[in-house]
């Protein structure tokens, strides 16, 4: 079978696999929103009247809605952005494991599935990412306003489309190649090395003041010259679009050379990998609730795609930060933003941790509560602690100490919405469990469409929530954030006693225990 | 509804057991009698129930209708008291994938509130189902049979009064079915009710000495194991399966 019709087949199946009508309906209206909003934004942009403006009367023609050109602006943005998403393409299938599974390897393993089915697959899930694709919304926004001239925006849109393509399908080649460089003992090392003269390179940058100028001789510079020449007609674009398609076609070549390899190439943990050393044991713990809550810490940190995601979720915005040098109203934001990211780890399906031994532990003799407890602190520990760690990093880059204002505004914003995050976990992983192994390098806590939706759903969360919070570091009084913290808590905890009554109905439990233990 | 006959009350009491997963009738109007030191073996084809009941009986799943007594205790009404007397290795894995046997022992332990000897019982069950060298490695990387064996060790740790056992010899070696079923003995021996659900018909009567036959969630017959030995045996149970 040819791998066009493995790609069509696996998604048909997965597409099968949704059984629920509601969910099926919520995907198509996702996709629609997201496909409609994209060209919306992508041809608002370019009818947005410029007019003449000086230094001294853009405030007052913002208010009074007169025409501002801020093309100057935004354009000088778009390089880093640009870069950015470069980064992105690059680290999120890093962080994935080399790709997305249109259905775990795992399920596929009897089947002459092709490398190329895989590769595509992967690629054509690369958009199913919040993150990817929020930045494709802001490059389409900004070109679309930014690059005018008689061929925009179609001409300049169509090769800033080119570069994404181009980006993410490179970022899809190195994902593989690091798969394949991490199967031995000398590639880790190599790899913690790469990653520890990145971080050094960007400090030393962030520390030396050089990172303005880094940032105005970005390579990505001479992709929106060439959208400005597309926008002019200008027939120096044109070698710009060869390179770029030149780019895409030898990376995907690459991608599948790349996982060809990766997937071939015997790794010196043996079949298991770290399944097979022994752990060291410890003391019993004091009372059942510490016995799971163990048990469970283990299941996390035990986990390779979850320790590489919080890895990931830790550094990469920390970097961001560094780079940025963020003033306290977005580090605001930051906060939020990690919270729901964390979440997707495996909190939205915490359940699924205890695997097939959740009917195991299901017939022993505690208190129902005292797993999902378990669960909810395991959860916590994690979003927390990636807000945490983010926070301080993005902090000390900011340069300056926070005054009371918005110090309270980012502690209660970060607390706000760990909570609401927490509680919206516990009521997916009881309310629409799936079965997850959390095991494999690609492994994923739900399906690739139901990952998307419940990004969209934290996003939708958490934005607003971090947004309020956002705005209160700048006023009325510290009173603000307190109370809008304390009213989110009362909110996560509505929330938690639901899920808690749900839980503790005998039906539900078994429907939870019998779908993640499933297989 | 089987005919094992002891003065002491049953050790499983079922009846009129119904599960139902919303259209499907998995277990339909089901009577069942495990005397305290009974084997009794739950035969049948795929579907016909075996599981559900066993699910039940181990406290994981609510029945829909009937009354279900494990140990004496009403599994319905305190499933707590009754998950304490019994001992359930489910049919399929069973196990947190990545924790260790000994940390799966410790859970179980702590969570049964058993005595400081717990630890001495561990390994000795580790040792005789040939465990002890695997016992602080995750369980995601065991072997099908290796994970069975461990599912039988954590059934019988506690020396539960009820014993209910959901394939034990699945791709498990002779020396790991040997060993269970010598535990099953064991259990047997110091009075506790053994319900071993399997397909390997010759295991299931080396085990037992009642075998009930299930189609379609409904008992369909009930005999002695030993009339089930030999190549009669087979026949006669491949009859009662059609």
């Amino acid at each position: 079978m040819r791998s066009k019709s493995q790609v069509l087949a696996l998604v048909a199946l997965r597409w099968s696999m949704v059984r629920s009508p509601g969910v099926r309906a919520g995907l198509l209206a996702a996709v629609s929103v997201a496909v409609g909003t994209l060209v919306a934004l992508a041809l608002a942009g370019s009818s947005v009247p410029l007019g003449r403006a000086t230094v001294a009367d853009v405030s007052a023609g913002d208010f009074l809605g007169r025409a501002v050109d801020r093309t100057g602006e935004v354009g000088a943005l778009l390089p880093p952005v640009l870069l950015a998403f470069l980064a992105l393409a690059v680290v999120a299938p890093v962080a994935a494991g080399g790709g997305y599974d249109l259905v775990p390897d795992s399920q596929l393993v009897a089947y002459p599935v092709r490398v190329r089915t895989l590769v595509r697959g992967s690629l054509l899930l690369s958009p199913l990412n919040v993150a990817w694709y929020v930045q494709v919304l802001v490059i389409a926004l900004a070109t679309s306003y930014a690059v005018r001239g008689p061929g925009a925006p179609y001409l300049s849109l169509g090769l800033v489309a080119a570069y994404l393509l181009a980006a993410t399908v490179v970022g899809q080649a190195l994902g593989w190649l690091l798969v394949g460089v991490r199967r031995t003992r000398r590639g880790r090392a190599s790899t913690w090395v790469l990653l520890a003269l990145v971080l050094a390179l960007v400090g030393w940058t962030v520390v030396t003041d050089r990172m303005a100028g880094v940032l105005e001789t970005l390579p990505t510079s001479a992709v929106v010259s060439a959208a400005q020449d597309a926008a002019r007609l200008d027939p120096r674009s044109l070698p710009a679009v060869l390179v770029l398609g030149l780019v895409t076609v030898l990376a995907y070549l690459g991608a599948v050379r790349a996982a060809d390899w990766a997937l071939r190439r015997p790794g010196d943990l043996g079949i298991d990998g770290p399944a097979a050393r022994p752990v060291r044991r410890r003391a019993t713990a004091a009372t059942p609730y510490r016995a799971l809550l163990e048990v469970d810490r283990a299941s996390v940190w035990r986990s390779q795609p979850l320790r590489r995601g919080i890895l990931v979720l830790a550094v990469l915005p920390v970097v961001a930060a560094l780079v940025a040098g963020l003033p306290w109203s977005s580090i605001a934001l930051l906060g939020p933003l990690v919270a729901s990211g964390a979440a997707l780890l495996f909190g939205v399906n915490a359940l699924s941790l205890d695997g097939s031994g959740a009917v195991w532990i299901a017939s022993l003799p505690q208190d129902p509560l005292v797993v999902l407890r378990s669960k909810a602190r395991v959860v916590t520990e994690v979003v927390a602690g990636s807000v945490v760690v983010v926070l301080v990093g993005a902090g000390l880059r900011s340069g300056s100490w926070p005054d009371l204002q918005q110090a309270t505004s980012v502690v209660a914003g970060s607390v706000a919405c760990t909570a609401l995050v927490v509680a919206t976990c516990l009521r997916l992983s009881v309310v629409r469990p799936h079965r997850a192994d959390l095991r494999g390098p690609r492994d994923t806590p739900a399906p690739p469409g139901t990952m998307a939706l419940y990004s969209i759903r934290l996003a939708l969360l958490t934005t607003p929530v971090a947004l309020v919070f956002a705005v209160l570091t700048v006023g009325p009084t510290p009173a603000a954030p307190v109370l809008g913290a304390a009213l989110c808590l009362a909110w996560a905890r509505w929330s938690w006693r639901g899920t808690r009554r749900r839980w503790l109905d005998a039906d539900t439990r078994a429907r939870v225990v019998s779908t993640v233990a499933a297989g | 509804m089987t005919s094992v006959s002891h003065p002491a009350p049953p050790g499983v009491d079922v009846r009129g057991l119904q599960v139902r997963f919303g259209p499907v009738t998995a277990v339909a109007d089901l009577d069942l009698q495990v005397a305290p030191g009974a084997g009794v073996a739950l035969v049948g084809r795929n579907g016909a129930g075996k599981s559900t009941t066993l699910r039940v009986l181990g406290g994981v799943l609510p029945p829909s209708a009937g009354t279900v007594l494990v140990g004496g205790v009403d599994a319905v009404r305190d499933p707590r008291l009754a998950r304490e007397r019994v001992g359930y290795c489910p049919d399929v894995g069973g196990l947190v994938p990545r924790a260790t046997p000994w940390e799966h022992l410790q859970l179980a332990a702590r969570l049964r509130g058993m005595g400081a000897d717990w630890e001495d019982r561990a390994h000795d069950l580790l040792t005789r189902f040939d465990l002890a060298t695997a016992a602080d490695r995750v369980t995601a990387g065991f072997s099908h049979g290796m994970g069975r064996r461990m599912s039988v060790v954590l059934a019988a740790f506690h020396r539960p009064s009820v014993l209910l056992l959901d394939e034990p010899f699945d791709g498990v070696d002779p020396l790991g079915v040997e060993a269970t079923l010598e535990e099953i003995r064991s259990a047997r021996l110091r009075g506790a009710a053994v319900l071993v659900s399997t397909h390997l018909l010759g295991l299931a009567v080396q085990a037992c000495d009642e075998a009930v036959v299930l189609r379609q969630g409904r008992v369909v017959a009930a005999a002695p194991a030993a009339e089930l030995a030999g190549e009669d045996g087979e026949a006669r149970y491949r009859e009662l399966l059609r």
